[in-house]
């Protein structure tokens, strides 16, 4: 038998070992994909406009009465089921990985198969790559999945780019995604492997899975404070001005920078010459005796929001890819041995 | 780690087993020789070792103490080298209970270099197994015949079977057996098999090894055992005073009280069967603790 039919036939088969597993993070990860789009789909059709988004992220009163139903509806399902959507998306890949990784070594000590393919086997490393490199494959697919259909509905609860909060939701984008499914399939073929009984490996696995989330959750928000605050060069300078629609009232705008936005996104004055002031900074310019200081102050600076440059958010995917995907890594390549001294019992 | 013609089929020297440190000894300074082209039985108690011996030839279990080789080849050392010399039937069930018959093969095609597949095939088609069938949907004997035909189209030159009848009923226990003879008969394998039921293995085997609390209390060919001993009956446990070559008293059919002597003397008691011989000396192996093994060969 040649070696890539070999290969392909070790995958068929390993899929129908576990053909449980595939089915469900499979069935999982495109129940979650279309939830999303279809989120994503709903958000669109509300049909508010880029002004009356704007207009309720500053907090400014709706001076035309025209914003406030579609900007509650829409609001209303990105923080309901677009929230949940992401949520889920958050947690998924590490559940893929952990689903398709403890049973693979796990469910063949569990069930005594092992003794069986490891007696028929020469080097049992060349019988674990067999198995672990199309789940491997499976599971990348299945993140990337996850990942796409994520961005998209992410641009879209973002008011399609209109404000720039990716750093705060940037472990749901792009390769740290999959990253996070190599890592979970890592800590589910050890821990399988390790433990040879596919539930108790599931918990202790799954929590072993949470405590990497919430390091990851605490490396991120603290990442930021250092490296972008400290860091002129890190913040992004992003215009509010709305690119389509009419553009927001000055009192709006005015009212808006009073508010303290999310702790990743900022609301800062551009004067004239460049400069880059707070609220209360831009205030002291303005001229003693001057009555409606927010209307000046749209009038003579330029309101912005701030927050990480998407230079930063990819700086920050890289790190937590290259981390993420070498834990997984690591783990996956520590089973070998693992397995290597194991007793197919 | 190369083999030679010359290197007989498996060996243990010395072989000691603990799997938990302060726990007992699965297996007690075992030495043992199996002759290529021999089949060999191991029989004894649950708990005597003998999954324990056969899973170490595996390279699955690693020597407390002594060392075992393969066709001249330490598995433990060089597993890839030793498994390669061996077709495995493990204990009970361990085939995928989902995958057909046609799966496994597939899957012993892709993990052992060489296997034949047609051999397997022509062999279960034989016995009516056919090849989209799951190992869920198969009895017990056909189960084991399936991992019969797997381990014997490895064409490995050492067959090592744990306990393959222990699940079997007496028709599929001799088909299996009669398999196993035929195959290793033709292609000159070596094969070893432990078992609980000795009258089964004694049509089969040539050797036989009676195992105890780790310790090889009898290791002898089949037929020399049974020219080599004799039973007596007796009254009663103190009727008569042990002599040097009893080797131990036993409960035989119906509750009377046997000795098996290791005489080829005609005039004492009778010719013993293989089951008295191998009920003689576990009985010396539970009298003594199994410390001593007066008649091992």
């Amino acid at each position: 038998m040649g070696a890539l039919a070999g290969s392909v036939t070790s995958a068929r088969l390993t899929f129908k070992v576990h053909r449980f597993e595939v089915l469900a993070v499979s069935v999982g990860s495109l129940i979650v994909a279309v939830s999303a789009l279809i989120v994503t789909y709903r958000l669109d059709a509300v049909g508010v406009t880029a002004h009356c988004l704007v207009q309720w992220m500053s907090g400014g009163p709706d001076a035309a009465g025209v914003c406030k139903d579609p900007v509650a509806r829409w609001a209303g399902i990105n923080e309901s089921e677009g929230g949940k959507v992401l949520a889920a998306m958050a947690l998924l890949p590490y559940a893929v990985g952990l689903f398709l990784g403890v049973p693979l070594v796990g469910r063949e000590l569990e069930a005594r198969t092992a003794a069986m393919a490891w007696g028929l086997a020469g080097s049992r490393s060349r019988w674990l790559l067999a198995r672990v490199a199309p789940v491997i494959l499976l599971a990348v697919a299945l993140a990337a999945l996850t990942a796409l259909t994520a961005a998209v509905l992410e641009t879209t609860r973002t008011g399609d780019g209109l404000w720039s909060n990716l750093y705060q939701d940037a472990e749901l984008f792009g390769a740290p995604v999959v990253a996070h499914a190599l890592a979970g399939l890592g800590i589910g073929l050890l821990v399988g492997a390790v433990m040879g009984r596919t539930l108790p490996a599931l918990i202790v696995g799954g929590v072993a899975a949470i405590v990497l989330f919430n390091v990851g959750q605490q490396w991120h928000e603290s990442f930021l404070p250092a490296s972008a605050y400290g860091n002129q060069g890190a913040i992004t300078t992003t215009s509010v001005q709305p690119k389509a629609g009419p553009p927001p009232s000055g009192a709006d705008l005015a009212d808006a920078a009073a508010r303290v936005m999310d702790p990743d996104l900022d609301y800062r004055f551009q004067t004239p010459d460049g400069q880059l002031l707070t609220r209360e900074a831009a205030v002291a310019t303005v001229p003693a005796g001057t009555t409606g200081v927010g209307a000046w102050l749209v009038t003579h600076d330029t309101p912005i929001f701030e927050g990480p440059s998407a230079t930063l958010t990819g700086a920050w995917q890289l790190r937590e890819t290259i981390a993420f995907g070498l834990l997984g890594g690591l783990l996956i390549l520590l089973t070998f041995p693992v397995v290597e001294r194991a007793r197919p019992t | 780690m190369t083999s030679t013609p010359a290197d007989p089929a498996l060996t243990a020297d010395h072989l000691s087993k603990r799997y938990r440190g302060g726990g007992p000894l699965a297996l007690d300074g075992v030495t043992m020789t199996v002759p290529t082209g021999s089949i060999t039985a191991v029989v004894g108690p649950n708990g005597a070792g003998k999954s324990t011996l056969i899973r170490t030839w595996m390279g699955f279990e690693r020597p407390t103490a002594g060392r075992v080789t393969v066709t001249g080849i330490d598995p433990w050392r060089h597993r890839p080298e030793a498994v390669a010399r061996i077709g495995y039937v493990p204990q009970a069930a361990s085939l995928y209970r989902d995958l057909t018959v046609a799966d496994h093969l597939a899957m012993a095609v892709t993990l052992r270099h060489g296997f034949e597949r047609s051999v397997a095939v022509e062999r279960l088609r034989s016995l009516g197994i056919g090849p989209s069938r799951r190992a869920s949907e198969l009895s017990g004997g056909q189960q084991a015949q399936l991992g019969l035909a797997i381990a014997l189209a490895t064409r490995a030159p050492v067959l090592l079977l744990d306990e393959p009848l222990a699940s079997l009923d007496p028709l599929a226990r001799r088909e299996f057996l009669s398999v196993l003879v035929a195959a290793v008969r033709a292609d000159g394998h070596t094969a070893f098999l432990s078992s609980h039921i000795v009258t089964d293995v004694e049509e089969a085997c040539e050797r036989l090894v009676v195992l105890s609390a780790g310790h090889v209390l009898l290791d002898a060919d089949v037929a020399e055992a049974r020219a080599a001993h004799r039973v007596v009956p007796v009254a009663a446990p103190s009727a008569a005073p042990p002599t040097p070559w009893d080797v131990a008293g036993f409960t035989g059919p119906g509750d009377t009280r046997l000795v098996l002597s290791r005489t080829s003397d005609p005039t004492v008691g009778r010719a013993a069967s293989l089951e008295e011989i191998v009920l003689g000396y576990l009985s010396s192996g539970r009298a003594s603790g199994a410390d001593a093994a007066p008649w091992a060969a």
